[in-house]
């Protein structure tokens, strides 16, 4: 797949993400490192264990990466369960609610990795 | 790796982000990352001074952004080194509170490299300019108090001269006193001292005996005992010294000089129970500044030799004075006299001889910026109190036989051990002359040591001789003395020694002897052979393979040259240290490795198939350094092809690493006798 595809898949346009990140050589290194970022596997395991606050920061640093490399599906699904999971800002955190939108960020996250391995 | 680059340490729990940062400023700066809070301290105690700026995530696993600002500030970082926050995290309530932590700016997601590096370099230029400022101030203040110094020091002298005195004398007195105020200040903070009261009042001290230019000779000279109306007149110069300063007034009686003179004048002879002359004030009525001085007069009256009394030992002048066989003084600067005793008696004997060194130039320029605070703010100086509480512990408790000499002012300082072995003092100034009278080592042998001495060079800085030296107990015995000079770069580029320290080891037991004998025979920093010994070792190897091929390599670390400046001494010992690593670990234990020279190894292998094999052999060595960031240049020569004994080898093989350096990109050359005219009988080997 090419780049730009890949991109314009995303709703994204290749020349926005350039002007920020340069060349497609960094563009690929970088989602490349994506595949293998810890946090995805530090919210899978707090989710499991259902611990909210690490959830929150892990969700918290996967919006940061994908914001920087456009990734906007991603950074959508995680800012929503970030926001909910925000310390002090839910008084009742609701199970069913933090697994739609867990599920959510999972799918997204899941389908752009596959897309990510076909460039 | 250090160079002219300033260096910026990247903290966030992501990797991606950390690669992005890193693809923006690397080509301007040197980066170091960090990946979580713990890190990102670890990194920051490590490299110190030298992280010019901080890019900081705040969200992070265990110790977060806001933990690392909290430690940059506890131990002042902060003043030095400015934290730009890279969150994504864009509150206002977030954005104030990185700032309340003291963080100096905030860069949001996504990144614009343009906008990144432009903020960077604008907080970095800002925060250069603030030390230079600091720099300049502190430089006008030095500047202030050494001609205020001068000049004292110059109208002291004279007064003192003419009463049979050495200038030395009011040197001392201030010396003392400053130390003294020192730890008042420290102490006793009722009493209100500070830097630069202090470094003001120890002018004023080196004035306190002026008054005697009213005096007579014949009273201030005379031999033998005053009568007591001699007494009285010479008590008046106190007096008449405060008369003169008041007369002297011309608006600057407000000028503290002029007010802490002259009560110093008037008063250093009072005392804390009112038997002092001339007013007999008691207790706290006589200001502190007088009070010190006092006691400082009264400690070198002591240690000096006077018309009318003989010289008494530093811990004989401090017992009289704890005595109270000079007076009574207050209680308050007795103890303190007291815990600075051992301290006197060193800083007195190795001063620098500069004028207005005597003073803490740095915190006297802070405390004009600051007005209230003494903190550390500069960390230079508060890195180097911390080197030398740690060397002094460890010198204090170790039982080995320890010196440190220092060139400029030729006092050497020595451990307990040695002082016990040789008889010696725990400092000896004028050493060079001392030690040929004390006898305790022959002219001659001295002239070894001094020869040797002489030829160390920054590059070879280790010194390492056997010297006859006499002991207390036992006469002359073999000692082992191993140095390590220490090189300073001063501005005219020109490198100079200023200190040596190293250890004494007694050989003259046998077996300590052959171990000398195979120290000398391997280079001090590598442990590799010297050149000497290799060549004894590579011929007696050549005779025994007979006609087995075997290869000598020359091997170079590149651009040495530009990387030998001082600051970056360690970092090339490391890298000599690294590249014989290497080498061990990629030669047979029956090959031979030494250490050449500055920047040169030579490496002889033993049982060579051919050109192929030397090569393949030479190439895992240049990647193995490669890997390392050491970049290497080789010459070979192959035995007996290119020669038939050490000499003609290393002739060739340096023959080839000549030209390897002309060939750009090749690393390795072997000789080729044809590239070589300058040799004819070798054209034939070909």
């Amino acid at each position: 797949m090419e780049l730009k595809d890949f991109y314009s898949k995303l709703g994204v346009s290749l020349d926005i993400v350039l002007k920020r990140l340069i060349s497609e050589d960094r563009v690929k290194k970088y989602l490349n490192l994506i595949i293998n970022e810890p946090n995805f596997a530090l919210l899978d395991t707090a989710y499991e264990q259902r611990d909210y606050e690490e959830m929150f920061k892990a969700s918290h640093a996967i919006k940061g990466l994908c914001l920087n490399l456009e990734l906007a599906p991603i950074a959508e699904t995680s800012a929503q369960l970030m926001e909910y999971l925000r310390p002090g800002k839910t008084p009742v955190i609701d199970d069913a609610v933090v697994d739609e939108y867990y599920q959510k960020l999972n799918s997204t996250y899941t389908e752009v990795r596959g897309m990510i391995a076909q460039l | 790796m250090p160079d002219d680059k300033k260096t910026i340490l990247i903290v966030d729990d992501t990797a991606v982000n950390r690669a992005i940062l890193m693809d923006i400023l690397s080509d301007d700066y040197n980066i170091i990352e960090a990946s979580n809070g713990r890190e990102a301290i670890e990194m920051l105690k490590k490299y110190d001074n030298s992280i010019e700026l901080l890019l900081l995530d705040i969200i992070m696993p265990e110790v977060d952004g806001y933990d690392v600002l909290s430690f940059m500030k506890k131990s002042d970082m902060l003043e030095y080194v400015p934290v730009i926050i890279i969150s994504v995290e864009t509150s206002a309530e977030s954005i104030v509170k990185g700032f309340e932590y003291g963080a100096v700016d905030f860069v949001g997601r996504p990144f614009d490299p343009d906008i990144v590096k432009k903020r960077v370099r604008n907080t970095i230029m800002l925060y250069t300019k603030q030390n230079q400022l600091r720099g300049m101030v502190a430089e006008q203040i030095r500047k202030k108090e050494q001609s205020y110094t001068i000049m004292t020091d110059i109208l002291s002298t004279v007064v003192e001269v003419r009463n049979g005195e050495s200038g030395l004398h009011v040197k001392r007195v201030r010396q003392v006193t400053e130390i003294l105020l020192e730890e008042v200040r420290k102490k006793y903070p009722k009493y209100g001292l500070t830097e630069q009261i202090i470094s003001v009042i120890s002018n004023a001290a080196g004035l306190h005996d002026i008054g005697k230019i009213v005096i007579p000779e014949s009273i201030l000279n005379k031999p033998g005992r005053l009568t007591a109306e001699e007494m009285d007149i010479m008590r008046t110069h106190t007096v008449a010294a405060d008369d003169m300063l008041k007369a002297i007034d011309n608006g600057s009686q407000e000028e503290e000089l002029v007010k802490y003179a002259r009560e110093i004048c008037r008063w250093h002879h009072e005392r804390w129970d009112g038997r002092g002359y001339p007013d007999g004030l008691v207790g706290e009525q006589n200001p502190i500044a007088a009070q010190a001085v006092g006691v400082a007069d009264v400690y070198d009256a002591l240690v000096s030799e006077r018309v009318y009394k003989p010289m008494f030992s530093h811990a004989q002048a401090v017992q009289m004075i704890r005595n109270g066989e000079c007076g009574v003084f207050n209680p308050d600067l007795m103890d303190c006299f007291l815990s600075i005793e051992n301290k006197m008696e060193e800083s007195i004997r190795i001063r620098d001889n500069n004028h207005g060194e005597l003073f803490d130039i740095n915190e006297i320029s802070n405390e004009v910026m600051n007005r209230a605070d003494t903190t550390y703010v500069d960390r230079t100086r508060y890195l180097l109190d911390r080197e030398r509480g740690k060397t002094r512990f460890f010198y204090e408790t170790s039982e080995e036989m320890l010196f440190d000499y220092d060139v400029s002012t030729d006092t050497i300082s020595v451990s307990t051990s040695m002082q016990i072995e040789f008889g010696f003092p725990h400092i000896i100034s004028d050493f060079s002359q001392q030690i040929e009278s004390r006898s305790a080592i022959l002219k001659s042998e001295f002239r070894r040591l001094i020869n040797r001495i002489n030829k160390a060079t920054p590059d070879n800085p280790t010194i390492l001789m056997n010297l006859q030296i006499n002991t207390l107990s036992r006469g002359e015995q073999w000692f082992e003395v191993l140095g390590r000079s220490m090189w300073l770069l001063d501005d005219n580029e020109e490198t100079h020694m200023h200190s040596i320290i190293g250890k004494v080891r007694n050989i003259s037991a046998p077996e300590n002897a052959k171990f000398t004998e195979e120290r000398s025979m391997h280079d001090a920093l590598t442990k590799l052979y010297t050149k000497e010994t290799a060549l004894k070792k590579i011929t007696t190897a050549l005779n025994e393979d007979g006609n087995e091929n075997a290869a000598l390599l020359v091997l170079e670390i590149k651009g040495f040259e530009e990387k030998i400046k001082m600051h970056e001494k360690h970092y090339y010992e490391q890298i000599l240290l690294d590249t014989s690593t290497i080498l061990e670990k990629n030669v047979r234990n029956y090959d031979i490795l030494a250490r050449t020279g500055g920047n040169e190894f030579l490496v002889f292998l033993r049982k060579v198939e051919d050109a192929n094999d030397l090569t393949a052999k030479c190439e895992i060595i240049i990647t193995a350094c490669e890997r390392r960031g050491i970049y290497v240049s080789m010459g070979a020569a192959i035995f007996p092809d290119h020669g038939g004994d050490f000499e003609s080898l290393l002739l060739h093989a340096n023959q080839a690493l000549d030209a390897s350096k002309e060939q750009d990109g090749r690393q390795l050359a072997i000789y080729k006798s044809e590239q070589f005219r300058t040799k004819p009988e070798s054209s034939q080997d070909e």
